[in-house]
């Protein structure tokens, strides 16, 4: 299945498209959440090895077991909530690689004149930028979640093997049985993508400032915010732009909230209550001066040729 | 004669630089066309309108396509190698066999693969760690397995060493040219491919300065190295130029008779690179 996946035979534009950023960006989109991963189950290992069990809120699974009497009613939620958090560092790991990705995918091709090779191939700049596009804010991402999972079963196999062989529990009540397995699944895709709409303005401003940007992206990414910023501060007194960014996450924090609250059996459709944040007009604006920026990442790749 | 390429007032500016300025141009099916200037002549200026990788004004036809808009279908029947190596070196061989598959219609996989067992190129190997000339074989291979109408190379020699460079462009009149396609070649290296073009075009400031074919130009153009004792007369049939180099002198001539020439010494042609100097010191 991989391997179909990955060959080309015939005429496929759009997946050779795909391949390409894939082989172009293997490090930032796989590589990077690969190496994480690794570490992630290295360490793990280490520490249920040197006797460090795993902690939730500053106390051992065992200390809340012995603590807490009412552990068996909120069981479900902290188990499931510990294999939900496991990949987080993995998360925050891709989340700065997409920026990064984003920041390089329409400006390495022009430092390293070979866009005049993609050029010379009969797909359009408008092809090559929304495939640029979905590499950073879909593949890159997907991968990501498949990272996830595999970094959540070896949460669950180490947390089992721990419960089973420092406590009296069994492993199958205490952990297995307690893991609502549809909420991690869902706790992985619905969260990660709301978010990436959300910021979607942030994603597509990066790579605008990757096509335009003669030198470093990065800075100019994030000096040009900064200055106007600064700007609109000292001489209008305004904060449009602040607030602009401000909302892209302090909206979504409430959505959190209010799943993290709504627990329990319902924990699924908590996560799904994330998708009413669609409902305010802020998403949309967002979407707008997303899709602006890559009508303009089109028209730009359109006149330039090189760095 | 069919128009493959059709130019008129063709023009492009960058800020207050003209780069090209009022251009017309035509260029057939069937032409191997060199394309010659110095460096900030214009040439890459006009390679880039006809390709669709900048905007220009003026009326441009390639192939019944408006080059800029249209530019992902005119790469459907056109080729270009830039004058810088513009392959990925992230890129494996076998990969930017299968990228070319997937996204070129007229691309034909046996092909490219026929051509690359000639030579020593390895497939697993990324293109950062390909030799020069490798590059430059693999990318020809590529767009020898391409079937379209016009081929543009931009310098497609540069930095390479003698060998590579004569198997280059033997390779792609015996493997490539047919009365169906034109090259559009630009170089430094006159000489080179003087041999295989059936026209020229010199390009100076941004304009066209001589564009004739190559006959015409043979049979126009000629170099008169006379006897001692027949300077002076040569002299007087009024040489477009005199050449002193070494203690000889030699004149060149433009439209005249050979057999009055002949009488007064050698007549041999004048070379492109000659030609080249003449008209460029000469006005």
């Amino acid at each position: 299945m991989f391997s179909t996946l990955t060959t080309i035979n015939g005429y496929n534009p759009i997946k050779a498209l795909f391949l390409k950023e894939f082989w172009d960006n293997k490090r930032s989109i796989f590589v990077t959440p690969m190496v994480v991963t690794g570490l992630f189950i290295f360490f793990g290992l280490v520490a249920m090895i040197t006797g460090h069990g795993m902690m939730i809120d500053g106390m051992s699974m065992s200390d809340h077991i012995a603590r807490d009497p009412e552990f068996g009613s909120r069981a479900t939620e902290i188990v499931t909530g510990m294999i939900m958090v496991s990949p987080m560092i993995l998360m925050i790991t891709v989340a700065f690689s997409m920026v990064f990705t984003a920041l390089s995918v329409l400006f390495d091709e022009r430092k390293d004149k070979t866009i005049l090779f993609w050029k010379s191939m009969p797909v359009s700049d408008t092809q090559e930028v929304l495939v640029k596009l979905a590499t950073v804010v879909v593949v890159s991402p997907l991968i990501a979640i498949g990272f996830a999972l595999i970094i959540q079963f070896a949460a669950m196999l180490m947390l089992a093997t721990m419960v089973a062989l420092n406590t009296d529990y069994s492993a199958w009540n205490l952990v297995f049985s307690n893991i609502n397995y549809m909420a991690v699944l869902v706790g992985d895709i619905i969260p990660t993508f709301v978010i990436i709409l959300w910021t979607l303005p942030i994603f597509t401003w990066f790579m605008l400032v990757s096509s335009f940007s003669r030198r470093s992206p990065f800075l100019l990414a994030f000096i040009i915010p900064v200055l106007i910023i600064i700007i609109e501060n000292l001489f209008f007194d305004s904060h449009i732009l602040e607030s602009a960014l401000q909302s892209r996450f302090i909206h979504l924090e409430t959505y959190i909230d209010r799943y993290d609250v709504d627990h329990g059996s319902n924990m699924v459709n908590g996560i799904f209550g994330l998708l009413g944040s669609f409902a305010e007009p802020s998403f949309w604006a967002g979407i707008v001066v997303a899709a602006t920026m890559i009508f303009g990442c089109i028209q730009i790749r359109k006149r330039n040729s090189i760095a | 004669m069919t128009a493959y390429i059709s130019a008129k007032g063709l023009s492009k500016s960058y800020g207050k630089f003209q780069a090209l300025k009022d251009v017309d141009l035509s260029i057939n099916k069937g032409q191997i066309v060199g394309l010659i200037g110095s460096n900030g002549a214009g040439k890459t200026t006009m390679i880039n309108a006809i390709l669709g990788l900048s905007s220009y004004e003026g009326d441009l036809n390639v192939l019944g396509f408006d080059p800029h808009s249209q530019r992902d279908q005119l790469m459907k029947e056109v080729c270009f190698i830039s004058d810088v190596a513009t392959l990925p070196s992230w890129i494996k061989v076998h990969q930017v066999i299968e990228f070319v598959e997937g996204v070129h219609p007229k691309f034909n996989r046996e092909k490219a693969l026929g051509f690359l067992k000639k030579t020593t190129i390895p497939m697993e190997k990324k293109v950062g760690n390909l030799s020069k000339g490798m590059i430059v074989q693999l990318h020809l291979a590529l767009i020898m397995a391409i079937d379209a109408k016009i081929l543009v190379l931009d310098e497609p020699t540069l930095g390479l060493d003698i060998i590579y460079r004569k198997t280059f462009y033997d390779q792609l009149l015996e493997d490539y040219f047919d009365e169906e396609r034109t090259i559009i070649i630009t170089t430094h290296q006159v000489d080179e491919i003087e041999n295989i073009l059936t026209d020229v075009i010199f390009i100076r400031e941004g304009r066209i300065m001589y564009n004739a074919s190559m006959e015409e130009t043979l049979n126009t153009w000629k170099v008169l190295e006379p006897k001692k004792e027949s300077i002076d007369e040569a002299r007087s049939l009024s040489p477009y130029r005199e050449i002193k180099s070494l203690g000889r002198t030699s004149f060149v001539f433009k439209e005249c008779d050979n057999a009055t020439l002949k009488e007064l010494g050698t007549v041999s042609r004048l070379s492109l690179s000659d030609l080249f100097v003449t008209l460029m010191t000469g006005e």
